[in-house]
């Protein structure tokens, strides 16, 4: 499984309700010497939110000028952060063990 | 420790010990562990990784330019386990050397029938 | 003289971007058709790009990262390869054209036609490109740019009435060619000032001579002297123009006739001085706008790329480099004329601008990159405005294209 087969993907619930699409894929871990594992996919409602997240993402502004932390939070208003169990995509992803073991519905 | 990927780590410059510029991290290859969970395994880098990634009509094109300039007809995308990674900042670098890496082959090609039948490619211009 | 020869590599990038070969013809047809009344937009467009080239030099001295690897770390692969390619294709032909331009200064230097001296002058700008250190490069070119100062010096020959001259700049008026023209001239003088490859050269030049962030200070003086300087060529431009040429209305196409006025002042002399101006300015454009080229996809594709390295090591930057010197010469032999094609390329150029300014602004503001040298509040103010200003023209550039006939 790779990262590129992840982002774009639809991502629902896992009562079949659609979120959005996944924009970002959070790993946690120790590293080094832990591993970095999935934990959380960031999905975002609209199509823009694919290019404007990484752009002025809300969280890599900090203490950035207000006009700009601005804008971040209204581009990212739609765009929120699942944990990874909670979520199915559609099409599903090959190793992505997340999601109801029947598929998705 | 977190990262998200696609803002910290995806397209990130990928540079060696001695600042030489490997390629960039095109994709992100995850791998399954004991218990079931993905995580990080490797970064891939070369035209196929970006190709595949890119994806359509373009990403088919660009695959395809790929292949006018080597010789191998196949070439997998560079793996770079992660382990070899020493940090990230503006780039990603890493602990080992160039050399010890798989050359590109669209570099060595590039070298073997163009570059280096031009006198003068041996000698930086600084 | 060290001083200014610390701040050559600033003078190249806006000598490539505001007096290379299409500019030359471009502001003195907007000299001759409307006077000084596009000053304004020279000043605008100096002020930019001096904030943008600032930044990028930051983010080039700080992190080390040249302004491709931010449009591609910030815009990711897919957009960032419309910009690639719409970037590359816009800077192969605007070398192209500069590559006829220095054959256009030959022919005006010798007589013998310009066809001829295309294939001499691409194998010239290329054996620069593939030997000369760059900072040898940086040193000659930019230094010779500044013999363009012959039209300076030729304002103060010719009759010119300064108080005119004075009073067209401030009260803008349409010269009776009508508004859109007006503002399509604008739009392209514009987008001259502010071409992406100023800014490709600029960042990957400071790389290329590794700044450091000890060297800030030294990047901020080749900002705040070399992109002035070249504006102030591009304005001496526009006045010679004016004095000589508005408003008797001629129609003002060719490079000779921009040179006519140097010539009536100095008589021969003026002209050789400025054919060589001619000469210099367009080799120099010749050499930023090839390295740019190769640096953008070298860039985007992570591949090893400078003039520091063996060109076995960067095979891949330099077979672009030559791939992208081939094309120009090709292009240039199907007889198309040199001049008209960069004025295609900046309409072209003026849609993707924003491309490539958006990330940088927004990486300007990233402590990931540049730590407590982010922008300050003023930075931002200047950045964000003049970043609408770039919106604004290129959403305007392909309907004002079209209207106006290109600008006829």
């Amino acid at each position: 499984m790779r990262a590129g087969e992840l982002l774009g993907r639809t991502a629902y619930d896992l009562h079949g309700r659609r979120l959005g699409r996944v924009v970002d894929v959070v790993v946690r871990g120790g590293w080094p010497p832990e591993r970095l594992r999935i934990t959380d996919v960031i999905v975002a409602g609209h199509w823009w939110a694919q290019v404007s997240g990484r752009l002025i993402g809300p969280e890599l502004h900090p203490s950035g000028p207000w006009l700009l932390r601005a804008i971040a939070r209204t581009l990212g208003r739609s765009t929120h952060q699942f944990p990874a169990d909670q979520v199915q995509l559609v099409p599903p992803v090959r190793g992505f063990p997340f999601g109801p073991p029947g598929g998705p519905g | 420790m977190r990262i998200q990927l696609a803002k910290q780590l995806l397209d990130r410059q990928i540079v060696d010990r001695d600042g030489r510029l490997v390629g960039r991290v095109d994709d992100i290859a995850f791998a399954l562990d004991a218990e079931g969970f993905p995580y990080v395994d490797s970064l891939l880098t070369g035209p196929a990784a970006l190709g595949e990634r890119i994806g359509g009509r373009v990403g088919r094109i660009l695959i395809a330019a790929a292949k006018l300039v080597r010789d191998e007809p196949r070439v997998p995308p560079l793996h770079i386990p992660l382990a070899q990674v020493a940090r990230v900042d503006s780039a990603v670098r890493l602990r080992c050397s160039a050399p010890d890496l798989p050359p590109s082959p669209g570099e060595a090609w590039l070298r073997r029938h163009l570059i280096d039948r031009i006198p003068g490619a041996h000698r930086a211009s600084g | 003289m060290r001083k200014l020869l610390a701040v050559t590599l600033g003078v190249l990038s806006a000598i490539g971007g505001f007096v290379d070969v299409g500019d030359l013809v471009a502001a003195s047809q907007a000299g001759a058709r409307f006077g000084m009344a596009h000053a304004w937009v020279l000043l605008v467009g100096v002020l930019g790009i001096c904030a943008y080239a600032e930044m990028a030099g930051r983010i080039a001295a700080v992190s080390g990262r040249a302004v491709f690897d931010l449009v591609r770390e910030r815009l990711g692969p897919r957009v960032a390869l419309l910009n690639l390619v719409a970037s590359w294709l816009v800077t192969v032909i605007t070398l192209a054209a500069e590559l006829g331009g220095v054959a256009l200064a030959l022919q005006l230097a010798s007589g013998v036609s310009y066809l001829v001296w295309v294939p001499v002058a691409a194998v010239a700008v290329w054996l620069v490109l593939w030997r000369m250190r760059f900072e040898l490069m940086e040193r000659i070119f930019g230094m010779a740019g500044l013999s363009l100062l012959v039209f300076v010096v030729a304002l103060f020959a010719l009759p010119t009435d300064w108080a005119q001259l004075g009073h067209g700049t401030l009260h803008i008026s349409s010269g009776g060619q009508g508004w859109p023209v007006y503002w399509f001239v604008a739009v392209a003088l514009f987008a001259s000032t502010v071409s992406p490859y100023e800014v490709f050269f600029f960042s990957s030049g400071g790389v290329e001579e590794r700044w450091s962030p000890a060297d800030l200070a030294h990047a901020r003086s080749n900002v705040l002297i070399g992109f002035p300087v070249g504006g102030f060529l591009a304005l001496s431009l526009i006045a010679v123009a004016a004095v000589a040429y508005h408003p008797g209305g001629t129609s003002l196409t060719t490079l000779d006739q921009v040179a006519r006025p140097v010539a009536t002042a100095f008589g021969g002399v003026g002209l050789a001085v400025a054919a060589l101006a001619f000469f210099a300015v367009t080799f120099g454009a010749a050499l930023e706008t090839g390295l740019s080229a190769a640096y953008a996809a070298a860039q985007y594709f992570g591949w090893q790329w400078g003039k520091r390295v063996t060109p076995r090591e960067a095979a891949r930057f330099h077979s672009v480099l030559l791939l992208s010197v081939l094309l120009g010469v090709l292009l240039l032999m199907t007889t198309v004329d040199p001049v008209q094609l960069t004025e295609y390329m900046l309409v072209l150029s003026a849609v993707v601008l924003p491309l490539t300014y958006l990330p940088i602004l927004v990486v300007a503001n990233d402590r990931g990159y540049l730590g407590d040298r982010v922008n300050g509040r003023w930075m931002n103010l200047l950045g964000a405005v003049f970043l609408l200003v770039i919106v604004a023209a290129s959403v305007a550039a392909i309907p004002l294209a079209i209207i106006t006939g290109m600008g006829r």
